[in-house]
């Protein structure tokens, strides 16, 4: 098979080793252009409401994102303090991309005394007594606007919420934030806590960075260690390491030219190229080795061990370029990249693998005969036939082990988490980690949810009906469990209502659609002008938007852009929760919308925001794994059937991987390893590289079966010519990804443990419950002609 | 805080961009030209109706009408009365701005709905005039105080060759107050009068552009009846047109008095 590429390659050697270096270099040029991109947010397609609201919002209100930074101190209590906090507060409002602060200092006081109404920042004018100091506490606590959300009861604790412009890059601001954090000078000596999405998003671009060095660094040191003592020469080493490291350049090369940036789950496609792109050059390697063992020389060794292998390397490398595919049906962005980009670095791999490595090998002179490296292997084919005579004798008890295996796995599986937080994928030591948790634990909490009210008119907001309609949402919300503080528009109404009304607490109120209205009137009386009290009707509607217009007259319009659009036709709720785990938000989406859908009869509100979308990603993640894993498994069964020309054989291809993946999710129910966007890739990986060790064995098997030996003597032999291949393989894979257990963030190194443990357990599986099958099925399709010959004397 | 510099002086905005036909034709300093251009009163009272129209990034636009009465005394200061005719919801909302050289400005607000006055505080930046991008500093002349001006380069605005004035803050209060670092001038010589100017941010960049779109004779004297304020940073339009002008009508005291702004019945 494709012998004829083989001998062209053979015939121009020079020529194919110029052209994979141009091919490389071309590709490669693309690197320059890769960028970074952390934002989970990007993976949703935006056919997803909550998505399409999401972006939507970047036109709507200024800034839709905010970093969350807290504070414990005691500065509110003394003049000297709120001094320094205002400082900090100016030069925060300073930062590039950042559209505006709210934060104990400048928090809008809406205040009435004798007929004057101010709304003023609340250090203006900046207190000095400490009379004035306990005022302005006072003033700040007052305000169930702020109370509890940027200050807490005691007042020992306050927030900076810092909203960055819809346009500005995100993690730049957390980025320049972070760094305030540790200048002494300019934080003005408070120990900030910084968190929210922007911060996320800062943090894991910078692990991302440290991982893609780090990893890969671990991972071609691995590689490059197996093969070192795999093959003990430098042509053994050096071949198949440069197989992967063009695969790797020419991959992230053309997610450069095409603009695709390195997301979370594509910071992993280096390590996956790493150790999957090695094994069609350990094969080659040890196939030329053996053929030059046999007194082939160069040339004719290379092209003897291509006849051989062609096959095999080729429809293994198929097999795992389309179960990656498979990952497009998750419609998940990240992971379709993943899986596409993968599947093309793949197939970049086994190209390179079947010209590159045999134009090399064919140039290079003979290597020299090594008996060392022949003993050991000796020995080593010597246990893998030992195990297959064991199997054989034994395959009753190996059975009933590995159905008790099974059987464990299911269980375990029952109770595999699907769960994702961005805040648990942080290692629990991590700066952002542990900021998260305090500002938790202080405050109203790091999270948002967003709830857009549309009223599709401009104007619709003023309405005294769908304000109360928001404020019955808002109390709702704040019954709820993990939800802190809820801010809209409609707090500035009621506080505006009760400084209108006397500054009487039951007037913290939204007026309703008519109200009873009393003044003072002045009335001619008698040629004198007297005093008059007067009361009347007046719509709801008109009081609103009296009492916005009031506010505007006074203060900046800004001042509700991020609470209410300009044309007062959509309002913005937002909601501080203080947990990012989906499972969580699940439960309060859902009594979200119920109680929407039962209470705003008419008004539009749509649900989103990072608590959101983080729900929108896990849910996808729940139904994107079923079909992918049942996507890929039915790829390559159909694949292996082709290959095989036999469907019994493609359906025995895929039988170590039903053990595999059982025993994958077995371990992530036992170890409480969430089913994630990162993790969720795992089983891909274990139908693609997984089944190539079966189709090692099987194709070694029928081989074996051919050349006329019985069901059960064919194990140890088969076992004895490819055993140490596929283990030597799968080692190789299994510790190339075992890199990415170094990672930064927990899903990552998860998914890297996961990965590891399926290479080992499919090319088990492969290397027992095969042979145990065959043996006691003593399937058909495997008969040849002397093989039926044989069978009779069985 | 620096009231005075923040002193709205609307009876200013008019004589900044008032036209003045005894113009000097020899090369004029910045400070003097500035001078020229702000530091004139041509009338002492007007009234007329003004359509404010505010244009946000996605095209929505909140259109406001106000009837407007002015009247400076003779220690100049200004005494304003506005009149909300539209939206509805606003409508008869009135407001009330009495100047005072050496105190704060006395803001008032008529609210129909509660039938009652309030009173309102002058605080904030500047403070946006009625939510739109003009600012109650930007629709007063610059007070030739806050900055420290040069003389640019000459510019075509609408056909007409115009001087460049750079006008510097004075001292980073002047900033904080206003929000601006820079501002800068087009200014038509010949009529001393700002066809344009740009603002810039406390980084030094250029967030806010206004230009003059229509000028009309009003009692024999050019006035600028349109003008057009866009915020380049989030992507707002305000545009102030100005109608049925008079001038000089001899708008007695009273009308600038609390018992006048709450005379209004629907």
């Amino acid at each position: 098979m494709w012998i004829g590429l083989t001998e062209k390659v053979l015939k121009h050697p020079w020529a194919t080793i110029i052209s994979t270096l141009l091919f490389t270099a071309c590709l490669g040029a693309g690197l320059k252009d890769i960028h970074a991109d952390t934002d989970v947010t990007n993976d949703l397609p935006t056919n997803i409401p909550a998505k399409e609201l999401y972006d939507r919002i970047d036109k709507i209100f200024p800034s839709k994102e905010m970093v969350v930074v807290g504070i414990k101190s005691d500065a509110l209590y003394d003049a000297k303090g709120i001094e320094r906090l205002r400082s900090l507060t100016r030069h925060v409002e300073d930062i590039p991309g950042v559209d505006s602060v709210l934060s104990p200092t400048n928090a809008r006081i809406i205040t009435a005394t004798d007929g004057l109404m101010q709304v003023k920042a609340a250090a203006e004018p900046m207190p000095s007594s400490p009379k004035e100091v306990e005022g302005f506490r006072q003033k700040l606590l007052s305000q169930p606007l702020y109370r509890g959300t940027i200050v807490t009861t005691d007042a020992k604790a306050f927030l900076l919420l810092v909203f960055v412009k819809s346009e500005a890059k995100e993690s730049d601001v957390a980025k320049r934030l972070v760094e305030l954090a540790s200048d002494n000078k300019l934080n003005q000596g408070f120990k900030l806590h910084i968190t929210g999405r922007p911060a996320a998003t800062y943090w894991a671009k910078v692990l991302m960075g440290r991982d893609m060095g780090m990893l890969s660094g671990v991972a071609i040191l691995v590689v490059l260690l197996i093969l070192a003592l795999t093959f003990r020469s430098f042509r053994g080493v050096l071949l198949p390491f440069s197989v992967v490291v063009f695969s790797v350049i020419a991959t992230l090369g053309l997610m450069g030219w095409l603009k695709i940036p390195i997301s979370h789950s594509t910071e992993v496609l280096p390590i996956l190229l790493i150790a999957i792109g090695v094994a069609d050059g350990i094969h080659i390697i040890k196939g030329f080795y053996a053929s030059t063992r046999s007194g082939l020389q160069a040339f004719e060794a290379a092209r003897s061990t291509m006849e051989d292998l062609n096959r095999p390397v080729i429809l293994t490398s198929v097999t795992t370029a389309v179960s990656f595919m498979a990952l497009n049906t998750s419609g998940i962005r990240s992971i379709m990249l993943l899986g596409m980009f993968t599947a093309f670095g793949v197939m970049v791999a086994l190209l390179i693998s079947l010209t590159f490595i045999p134009a090399m090998l064919s140039i290079l002179p003979a290597p020299k005969y090594r008996p060392e490296t022949k003993t050991r292997m000796v020995f080593a084919e010597q246990l893998a036939q030992g195990w297959g005579s064991f199997l054989v004798a034994r395959r009753k008890t190996v059975f009933a082990a590995i159905v008790l295996i099974l059987a464990g796995a299911a269980v375990g599986a029952y109770f595999v988490p699907i769960e994702m937080s961005n805040l648990d994928n942080f290692k629990p030591d991590h700066p952002f980690r542990v900021d998260t948790q305090i500002v938790n634990e202080n405050f109203a909490g790091a999270s948002s949810l967003i709830i857009v009210v549309e009223g599709e008119k401009p104007d619709a907001i003023k309405d005294p009906v769908i304000l109360h309609k928001m404020d019955k949402l808002e109390n709702y919300l704040r019954t709820l469990p993990h939800v802190g503080a809820v801010q809209s528009i409609t707090g500035f109404i009621k506080q505006m209502n009760k400084v209108l009304h006397g500054d009487k607490a039951d007037q913290y109120r939204i007026p309703d659609i008519r109200e009873e209205e009393t003044s003072t009137e002045y009335v001619e009386q008698d040629g004198k002008e007297v005093e008059k009290q007067i009361s009347f009707h007046v719509p709801g509607k008109d009081l609103i938007a009296q009492y916005l217009q009031l506010y505007e007259m006074s203060a900046k319009p800004d001042d509700f852009a991020n609470l209410v659009t300009y044309d007062y036709s959509t309002a913005k709720i937002t909601v501080f929760i203080d947990t990012d785990k989906a499972s969580l938000l699940g439960d309060l989406n859902k009594k979200v919308r119920s109680f929407i859908s039962k209470n705003f009869g008419g008004t539009k509100a749509e649900l989103t925001g990072m608590v959101e979308l983080i729900r929108a990603v896990n849910e996808m993640v729940i139904g994107g794994q079923a079909w992918s894993i049942a996507t890929s498994l039915l790829l390559v069964f159909i694949l292996s059937s082709l290959l095989f020309r036999s469907v019994v054989l493609g359906l025995f291809s895929t039988m170590p991987l039903f053990f595999s993946l059982f025993l994958n999710f077995g371990v992530m129910g036992v170890r409480q390893i969430a089913l994630n966007v990162m993790t969720m890739a795992t089983s891909s990986v274990a139908v693609g590289v997984g089944i190539d060790y079966a189709i090692h064995f099987i194709h070694r098997y029928q081989t074996t079966r051919l050349q006329g030996m019985s069901y059960s003597d064919a194990v140890p032999a088969s076992m004895k010519a490819s055993g140490v291949a596929i283990i030597i393989n799968a080692m190789t894979v299994a510790a190339g990804f075992s890199a990415l257990m170094f990672s930064e963030f927990s899903g990552v190194a998860q998914m890297g443990f996961l990965i590891a443990l399926t290479m080992v357990t499919s090319a088990f599986a492969a290397l027992t419950i095969l042979p145990v099958l065959f043996v006691t099925l003593r399937p058909k399709a495997f008969k040849g002609k002397e093989a039926q010959m044989e069978d009779k004397h069985e | 805080m620096n009231n005075r510099q923040r002193t709205f002086s609307f009876l200013c905005m008019f004589s900044m961009i008032f036209a003045s036909y005894d113009a000097v034709a020899q090369q004029v300093s910045a400070d003097a030209l500035m001078k020229k251009v702000c530091d004139r009163s041509a009338f002492r009272d007007m009234s007329g109706e003004l359509t404010l129209r505010i244009v946000n990034k996605r095209g929505d636009q909140k259109l406001r009408k106000i009837k407007i009465w002015s009247k400076e005394n003779e220690q100049g200061e200004n005494k304003m009365l506005m009149r909300f005719i539209s939206p509805a919801d606003v409508r008869g909302v009135g407001f009330l701005m009495i100047e005072h050289k050496n105190g704060e400005d006395d803001r008032r607000l008529f609210l129909p709905a509660l039938r009652r006055v309030q009173r309102i505080s002058a605080s904030g930046k500047g403070g946006n005039f009625m939510s739109s991008d003009f600012t109650y500093y930007d629709i007063g002349a610059p007070k030739l105080d806050d900055w420290h001006f040069s003389l640019g380069g000459q510019t075509q605005v609408d056909g007409i060759q115009c001087q460049e004035v750079l006008g510097s803050a004075a001292n980073p209060q002047v900033t904080e107050d206003t929000g601006y670092s820079k501002i800068r001038w087009y200014i038509d010589p010949a009529r001393q009068i700002a066809m344009k100017a740009d603002y810039f941010d406390k980084d030094g960049q250029v967030f806010k552009t206004m230009t003059v779109e229509k000028i009309e004779v009003i009692s024999g004297s050019p006035f600028a009846t349109s003008m057009k304020m866009e915020d380049v940073r989030n992507g707002h339009k305000s545009q102030m047109t100005f109608s049925k002008l008079e001038t000089n009508k001899g708008i007695k005291d009273k009308v600038f008095t609390e018992r006048n702004l709450r005379k209004w019945t629907r």
